[in-house]
């Protein structure tokens, strides 16, 4: 069976899910600082509710997307997904415990709103946003599995040891990396956000500005945790270390190059870096904030696509060589390309009907002001 | 945790995921059919009433898709071995579930954020038709992939081949040999080793079976021709409808016993809406005699176990209703097991295990289950009779107006009644459905420690997420409480 359908398929899934959890983690912590803030002066109050307003729209189509991935693994790489989730045991109800407390933590959060003392309500709001975490904190040992496969003893039958499997070391920069990316993004489109409503309302400018520089000043962490991850991975997935520099270190072989995306993505962080503070110090140019945050997803694409194509033709990368995407594509039965050509076009199209309407909702504000 | 355990803690995810399941397909067929009305009649009550249904179906969807995320997981995570399924019989159905579970969730906000929009509100009421055209659609293809596992369509004479009771489960769609060959790999982990099936569902297994015959399902839109799956979507989405529609109605009967001074207002939409509902009822009524001639036919285990044969002898509902004589002889477990006892290939053996052995051993464990099913069973049909009676009086009073004028306080009791009523007929129906199946997962085929995580689950894990589903639910009812009380000021819901 040809797998480069397959591979689209999860591939588009699998990048808008990853935009709208960054969004929505970084957007929680915003929330969550804007409402610190708000504890010395009640102006930050309206731009903290209206960036929780946001993450709220975001975190339905996350949830959407998030169900669409674990269908399209398990119809689609079955054989993949039962080895993740024999062997990812412990981290995967991380997750499901992460969404539990993440779900009932905005609810709380958006319930308490003004209803209980405010540093109790800050408490409930640092809950929701530090659970936003815990979510990654499962999923991401999927990558840094397939990166380099800790735990997995045998594949047939399926054996490993669940504990060793948490020891892998590509885990902690990839995770802590993830951590400052999605922060990056999600304060980001927080300022993208704040500077449409600053047309109207004067007063969320400057939380704009300050949305930026924090988005921007990430960049530098994500960028020190992002050296830790590409030098761990030169010991643990050599195989994706060296498509990610096969243009610039000539010596690695790899059958894929994806060292272009890299640079991309890292050229696109010195431009949020700098704007970043940019906007900071000129809030009044909304139209850097609009440039940051596309820019910023922009970056997430390219840093995704990077990680994923770069292990291609393998799924699972075992040290200079790796397990081929074949071996794990559905073998029990013919997948219709049309019925997934088909379904795949209305997913998007709605998905694209959906943003209309938070863009309504949200931006122009027609909705809800009239 | 224990095998029982692990099932009992996945039927509790269901049973809180299709407490929103009722209320999104149930209301929004009821928002439809009360938003058509509305526009109509040009009637203020029924558009306000139309407002707060889709406030109450958001709030319930977004707790349905996070608990039906957490009943996707434990699918996928508890039950490692569904996952065979889920890339072969399943993948249609899910696949398209994606799609309208898209749909509905972009309609759904449209519908919210749309009201008053428009100048022509058929418009608006346009969309409400797609969203719940969505939301139904849903509801059939999950019901489908559910149903493949009491009927497994698509695999022939395989079953038979074990179970010499057992019907033909449609055309072979399947390679017969590679679904034979993954059997015997089950069978002989859980005999030789004790050991969970679900660790040989991996690469090298699956690409040598796919090497030495192909593709293990021929035709990928199988389970969704099933006539026991056509059967239970209509069977299935019914009850869910009635549930749902009740919910509103005895909410409805609740306010109008409470606020006597707007008695007239809340009883004039209670008795739109539970007409509604008892319609629906009389027709599930009539439908679920398909679904009985589906079970006798398909699953004689379970058509053994509701109608109490232990013994082969007469059914006097199903004799009836089936075959208009009263004294028709159905076969009991009795006659099952002389079947299974005189195998007509004894010699075979899967997984080391003769089937005949097999299929002595699960018809016995079948037949343990007969006298908890059988109670679930009756105790359904029972309350089914009281719903009907009810249901009979709400409709007579559209016919008897004038006998039922100044007595309106005994339907308004009979909604609060079905309120609670409608959702017990449902659950016991689906335990009835579920129960009925055992000893397997896939009948016929699967059992459930062939499916089952080789991992243990622990007892935080467990308490974590019914604890979860827990908080969950009371979340969403004190938002629907909430949010019903001082709706959003976009609604313009307006007063009583």
């Amino acid at each position: 069976m040809d797998v480069t359908l397959p591979l689209i398929v999860l591939g588009i899934i699998l990048l808008i899910h990853l935009t709208f959890v960054n969004v929505n983690i970084g957007l929680g912590f915003y929330s969550v600082i804007l409402k610190w803030k708000s504890l010395s002066n009640p102006e930050v109050t309206k731009p903290a509710r209206k960036v929780f307003k946001f993450l709220v729209a975001t975190e339905v189509v996350s949830g959407v997307y998030g169900t669409m991935i674990t269908v399209i693994l398990a119809g689609i790489w079955p054989t993949l997904v039962n080895i993740v989730t024999i062997i990812l045991f412990i981290p995967l109800i991380v997750s499901i415990i992460g969404i539990i407390i993440r779900l009932t933590s905005i609810a709380a959060y958006w319930y308490t709103w003004d209803k209980v003392r405010p540093r109790t309500h800050l408490a409930i709001g640092l809950t929701m946003a530090l659970s936003g975490l815990t979510i990654p904190a499962g999923f991401r040992y999927i990558f840094a599995f397939i990166n380099n496969p800790v735990g997995l003893t045998s594949l047939n039958p399926i054996s490993g040891n669940v504990i060793e499997a948490l020891t892998n070391p590509v885990y902690p920069p990839l995770l802590i990396h993830t951590f400052f990316g999605a922060l990056s993004i999600g304060f980001l489109a927080a300022s993208a956000g704040l500077a449409c409503s600053s047309k109207a309302d004067k007063t969320v400018e400057r939380w704009s500005g300050y949305a930026s520089l924090l988005g921007g000043l990430m960049i530098i962490p994500q960028g020190l945790t992002g050296f830790w991850f590409w030098s761990t991975l030169s010991f643990h997935s050599p195989y994706l270390f060296a498509s990610l520099n096969r243009s610039f270190l000539p010596f690695q072989y790899s059958s894929t190059n994806v060292s272009y995306l890299f640079l991309g993505m890292v050229l696109i962080s010195i431009v949020i870096l700098t704007f970043g503070i940019v906007h900071y110090h000129k809030p009044s140019r909304t139209w850097i904030a609009y440039m940051l945050a596309p820019l910023s997803i922009a970056a997430l694409i390219l840093g995704e696509m990077a990680h994923d194509i770069g292990r291609l033709p393998y799924m699972v990368i075992v040290g200079d060589t790796g397990i081929p995407v074949e071996t794990f594509i559905n073998r029990l039965m013919l997948i219709e390309p049309a019925l997934i050509l088909s379904g795949l076009l209305v997913i998007i199209f709605f998905t694209a009907i959906f943003i209309a309407l938070l863009y309504l909702y949200l931006v122009k504000g027609i909705i809800e002001e009239s | 945790m224990n095998l029982r355990g692990t099932l009992d803690l996945s039927a509790l995810g269901i049973y809180i995921h299709s407490i929103t399941v009722a209320i999104v397909i149930g209301f929004s067929i009821t928002l439809t059919i009360i938003e058509f009305l509305g526009i109509r009649k040009k009637d203020a009550s029924y558009i306000r009433l139309a407002k707060q249904l889709s406030l109450v179906i958001a709030i319930a969807f977004v707790f349905g898709a996070a608990t039906g995320t957490l009943v996707e997981f434990g699918l996928v995570q508890v039950w490692n071995g569904v996952i065979l399924a889920i890339g072969s019989f399943f993948f249609t159905p899910l696949f398209l579930e994606l799609v309208a579970f898209t749909i509905e969730a972009t309609l759904l906000v449209a519908l919210l954020y749309t009201w008053d929009k428009f100048k022509n509100p058929w418009t608006h009421w346009m969309i409400t038709v797609t969203y719940t055209a969505g939301a139904l659609f849903s509801g059939l293809l999950i019901t489908s992939v559910n149903s493949w596992m009491q009927a497994p369509w698509g695999t022939g004479e395989i079953v038979k081949i074990i179970y010499p009771w057992a019907p033909v489960y449609g055309p072979t769609a399947i390679n017969i040999n590679f679904l034979i060959t993954v059997k015997e790999v089950l069978v002989s982990t859980r005999v030789n080793f004790a050991a969970s099936g679900a660790s040989i569902i991996n690469p090298t297994i699956l690409n040598t079976l796919f090497s030495s015959y192909g593709e293990l399902l021929k035709d990928p839109w199988v389970s969704l021709t099933s006539p026991y799956a056509l059967t239970s979507i209509v069977h299935q989405l019914l009850a869910t409808t009635v549930v749902g529609v009740f919910w509103i109605a005895g909410a409805l009967a609740y306010k109008g016993l409470r606020k006597k001074e707007k008695r007239d207002y809340y009883l004039r939409l209670f008795k739109t809406v539970a007409l509604i509902g008892s319609i629906l009822l009389i027709i599930q009524g009539i439908e679920g005699h398909e679904q009985g001639l589906m079970i006798y036919i398909y699953q004689p285990t379970k058509f053994a176990m509701i109608s109490g044969l232990e013994k082969s002898g007469p059914y006097v509902p199903a004799g009836l209703t089936i075959f208009g004589d009263p004294n028709y002889v159905f076969k009991g477990f009795d006659y099952l097991l002389q079947m299974s006892e005189n195998h007509p290939n004894p010699s075979l053996k899967i997984g080391g295990v003769s089937v005949k052995e097999i299929a002595l051993a699960d018809t016995l464990k079948a037949l343990e289950k007969l006298p908890l099913v059988k109670t679930l069973y009756e105790v359904k049909i029972g309350l089914a009779a009281l719903s009907l009676l009810i249901s009979l009086i709400i409709i007579s009073s559209f016919t008897f107006k004038k006998f039922w004028r100044g007595k309106e306080r005994i339907l308004l009791y009979g909604g609060l009644i079905m309120f609670f009523v409608a959702p017990a007929i449902a659950g016991l129906g689906w335990a009835v459905r579920e129960i009925g199946r055992k000893p397997w997962t896939v009948y016929g085929l699967l059992y459930p420690e062939e499916l089952v995580t080789p991992n243990p689950i622990g007892p935080e894990v467990t308490l974590t997420i019914i604890g979860g589903l827990i908080l969950g639910l009371l979340i969403t009812f004190t938002t629907i409480y909430l949010v019903l009380k001082k709706p959003p000021r976009f609604l313009k819901i307006g007063d009583e």
